[in-house]
């Protein structure tokens, strides 16, 4: 029943998006606008089905349907409603379906959004191509990762495994995939208007403002999903890290590389009309990036802890990664030459210049990425013997980088567009300055170690300054409005970004451990905590077997766990952390312990970690005040030559404030 | 410096986008200065679609088509020797095997899905089935191994191979995969990545392995 059902909605999907792919293109090509209301029918259909299969898998994984080959492979009777659920992500075939619930929900919003302007060959074309990643998707689900396959028969008293043990522990595994998919996925539209404009030869800026809070929300999510995904390894793995650079870790960065580099670029473009081609290929890579990184990690070329061994969709991937490229490259050669706009920089000490050195400096953060992620798979088919590339390569090449996107996150801000003068910077960056300094002294008062830690540190203090600086005058100006648009939220994005890259730098070059054999009742100071262990406990439900270490830090009971799941047998540690604002003690159960004998503790000190979820929570924050319209004075694309009040005191910000006016919300409001 | 500004008027602003508006370049800039006659756009595109075809290929290369039972040239040919130190302690050699199915599994403490595999590979050797059970174990701690196995279970010859001898002649870059050894000593199937009790039990049916 559910898989006939399953089967049946996937075949209805598919067909819908071939359809509409190709109702919707004859409208264009032929003119005949009367075929696109089909087609939005089509949408409409490939919107229902992709509901209904993701329903009932659920429904599927919630009865316990063992005749489904999927719900045998991460179903259990045993496990908890809220990890069943979240089970449908937990391997291959269902991340598909959470994917095309994602894509056909976008696909929705768009037909929605656009709904009056549903025959302008833009919009067509954008639809037209966001059917045809939903027939590539449709496809793939089935074909090669069909969740509704039947199973062998299983006997009637069947436990089921139960999706892989890591993910039945923590409640972020019901947010981190679907935020990140959320944000994989939501690149689809931008790219898809991207093609449009590229099809319809319609390459001014329309295409841009069109989905510029589009790539906004896609981009909030998958910063958000990042952090979730780090958060989630961090409470949960034991090993106290959160960023390895593990290869499916690389391939949701690598996308947010590119689209943060858009995010910047864009500006230049709707300022200056320049850099046309250059925010178009960012947007194609930064689409195909999502396809290629779902391609390594999910077909087993590169090692991965997250890898799924046992996949059949990589050539389709990769074929698909190929379509894209190829028809990305090609529309970009034929109509690249109509997008050169014949602006040039006027001096690299402007807000454009400063937008290009960052573009320039997160493409090489993307190359360095993108290199180190295959790397193996090049070598190997160059000389035939393996390698691997680890943390000290991306470490190496990254730190640097970042250390330099972060000055330019101090001076860019006060940058006015088209040309600084030295006074003018010396002006603007004399508090940013101060806050450099202060920032600086005080990470050496707290004992910073490390040359790139405490640079990390001084840098932090001189681009907060510079954020807080353009809040402080916008807010002067405007009241709570100097918190919204995109220049005064993208500053509380930059802080939140500042606050993550103070944080890594102070935990990774701050990290003490220890690990300590203790009695039941003896304790140990472990670099200034009082750590006293005081016996076990053990919790024995349905899902697991549990033993518990009871562990007081400086008086405060703490329980990291070793536990044996009993629909797999396999044993997972669980580490308990104590978070303050200051630092993380990070505790973990290194050994069973029988009764009354010594436990092994592992005792993991790190400094300012839970600023990383906080700054992830002002960057997630951030990006929807950014795309809130702000002030509506000018249209975006209004020339900026307008004599920028250089020396006027009171409002020395003017040409560097939001310049929010959104045409669609003027038209609303209008 | 104001005469150059690109103006970028509102004619792409979306009310401009009347069905059937006119000319659809209408939102293209006047340029100030004549556009260069030549084409570069193609060039570039093709210069980067080559490294891209490039990159492509070494990722087809690898990809193979992600079946679980990779070609294996070793397939149907006698078993490279498999002997050494077991974990244990005590001295090992596949060829005193010989006569029975062997299974042989490589195998690494730090490699999630090997570990995931074991309680399978223990199933598999306490049901005592078709085949005796080997594990190898390369790049890793004998220590660790020891560990494990105490920790985890599991009864059968754990062979340590410190040199790599064993993992190179049987071409494992990544653990796990699995051999199945026929009676004759001769090297009958391959399995890479995780496999199951279940998924063993079948292919030594298949293959006529009798205890």
């Amino acid at each position: 029943m559910n898989a006939a059902l399953g089967v049946a909605c996937v075949a209805a999907g598919l067909a819908a998006s071939v359809l509409g792919f190709l109702t919707v293109g004859t409208a264009l090509v032929k003119r005949r606008p009367h075929l696109m209301r089909l087609g939005v029918v089509y949408a409409w259909i490939v919107v229902g089905a992709a509901v209904l299969e993701f329903a009932v898998m659920e429904r599927a994984l919630i009865q316990r349907d063992f005749r489904l080959a999927y719900v045998q492979k991460v179903g259990s009777k045993l496990t908890p409603p809220l990890f069943n659920v979240a089970a449908i992500w937990s391997s291959l075939e269902g991340s598909i379906l959470l994917w095309v619930l994602i894509l056909a929900g976008y696909l929705g919003l768009v037909i929605w959004r656009f709904r009056d302007r549903r025959d302008d060959p833009l919009v067509g074309w954008a639809i037209v191509t966001m059917f045809g990643i939903c027939t590539f998707f449709f496809l793939l689900l089935i074909g090669p990762s069909n969740p509704f396959r039947l199973g062998g028969a299983v006997p009637a008293d069947f436990v089921g495994p139960g999706p892989n043990p890591l993910l039945q522990d923590h409640i972020l595994v019901a947010f981190h995939p679907p935020m990140l998919y959320l944000g994989y996925v939501g690149f689809s539209v931008p790219f898809a208007f991207a093609i449009a404009a590229l099809v319809t030869g319609r390459v001014g800026e329309g295409w841009l403002l069109e989905t510029r809070r589009w790539t906004l929300v896609a981009w909030a999510f998958l910063t958000a999903g990042i952090i979730l995904g780090a958060w989630w390894s961090y409470e949960v793995i034991g090993w106290g890290g959160f960023w390895a650079w593990d290869a499916v870790e690389n391939a949701s960065f690598l996308p947010w590389l590119t689209g943060t580099a858009y995010l910047h670029s864009v500006l230049v473009q709707e300022r200056r009309g320049m850099l046309r081609v250059w925010n178009l290929s960012l947007l194609a890579a930064t689409f195909s990036l999502t396809i290629l990184g779902t391609f390594l990690t999910r077909s087993g070329v590169v090692d991965s802890v997250h890898a799924f061994s046992e996949s059949h969709i990589g050539p389709y991937l990769l074929t698909f990664f190929g379509i894209i490229v190829a028809v990305s490259l090609g529309l970009i050669g034929w109509r690249g030459d109509r997008l050169r706009s014949p602006g040039t920089i006027d001096s690299p000490v402007s807000r454009e210049g400063a937008f290009l050195a960052n573009n320039v400096l997160f493409a090489a953060f993307a190359f360095v990425v993108l290199l180190g992620t295959v790397f193996p798979l090049i070598g190997e088919a160059l000389d035939g013997r393996k390698r691997t590339v680890g943390a000290p390569f991306f470490d190496r090449l990254t730190v640097p980088i970042g250390l330099c996107l972060l000055t330019l996150m101090a001076i860019a801000p006060v940058l006015p567009w088209r040309k600084a003068s030295g006074e003018l910077l010396r002006d603007r960056l004399f508090w940013p300055a101060v806050t450099a300094v202060v920032a600086l002294g005080i990470s050496v008062g707290f004992g910073a170690r490390g040359w790139a830690a405490t640079i990390a540190f001084g840098l932090g203090g001189f681009a907060a300054g510079a954020a807080l600086r353009q809040l402080a005058l916008a807010t002067r100006r405007q009241g709570w409005r100097g918190l919204v648009g995109r220049a005064n939220g993208g500053m509380i994005v930059h802080l939140g970004i500042i606050v993550i890259a103070v944080a890594l730098a102070a935990a990774r070059s701050n990290q003490r451990t220890l690990e300590l054999r203790l009695s039941p009742g003896e304790s140990a100071v472990a670099f200034g905590h009082e750590i006293r262990y005081l016996g076990t406990m053990t919790e024995d439900t349905k899902q697991r077997f549990a033993l518990i270490a009871r562990v007081e830090v400086d008086g405060q009971e703490f329980r990291p766990r070793q536990s044996v799941l009993n629909a797999s047998g396999s044993p997972i540690i669980t580490p308990s952390v104590d978070t303050t604002l200051l630092r993380d003690v990070y505790l973990t159960l290194e050994n069973r312990p029988a009764d009354g004998e010594p436990a092994l503790i592992k005792v993991l000190i790190q400094p300012l970690v839970a600023w990383l979820w906080i700054g992830g929570g002002l960057a997630f924050g951030g990006t929807f005040l950014a795309a809130f319209p702000g002030q509506r004075r000018r249209l975006p694309t209004a020339p900026t030559s307008e004599a920028p009040p250089i020396d006027d005191e009171p409002r020395p910000d003017v040409d560097a404030a939001p310049v929010e006016a959104a045409p669609v919300d003027a038209e609303v409001t209008a | 410096m104001s005469d150059d500004a690109i103006d970028m008027s509102a004619a792409d602003a979306p009310g401009a986008h009347a069905p059937g508006a006119g000319d659809p370049l209408a939102d293209q800039p006047v340029p100030s200065v004549a556009v260069r006659p030549h084409r570069r756009a193609p060039y570039i595109a093709g210069a980067v679609a080559l490294v891209l075809v490039a990159f492509v290929a070494v990722l087809a290369r690898k990809t193979g088509g992600g079946d679980q039972a990779g070609p294996s040239p070793l397939l149907g040919l006698p078993a490279p020797r498999i002997a050494g130190t077991t974990a244990a302690g005590a001295p090992f050699d596949l060829t005193t095997r010989k006569g029975s199915w062997v299974v042989v599994n490589f195998f690494q403490t730090t490699c999630t899905p090997c570990k995931q595999e074991h309680p399978e590979l223990r199933a598999f050797a306490e049901r005592g089935g078709a085949a005796e059970l080997v594990t190898v174990v390369f790049s890793d701690s004998a220590a660790n191994v020891r560990a494990f196995f105490a920790e985890q279970g599991g009864q059968w010859p754990v062979v340590l191979d410190p040199e790599n001898r064993i993992s190179v002649a049987y071409g494992v870059p990544k653990v796990p995969e699995t051999f199945i050894i026929d009676d004759n000593g001769v090297v009958r199937e391959h399995l890479k990545g995780q496999t199951s009790a279940a998924q063993l039990d079948s292919i030594l049916a298949s293959l006529g392995a009798t205890p």
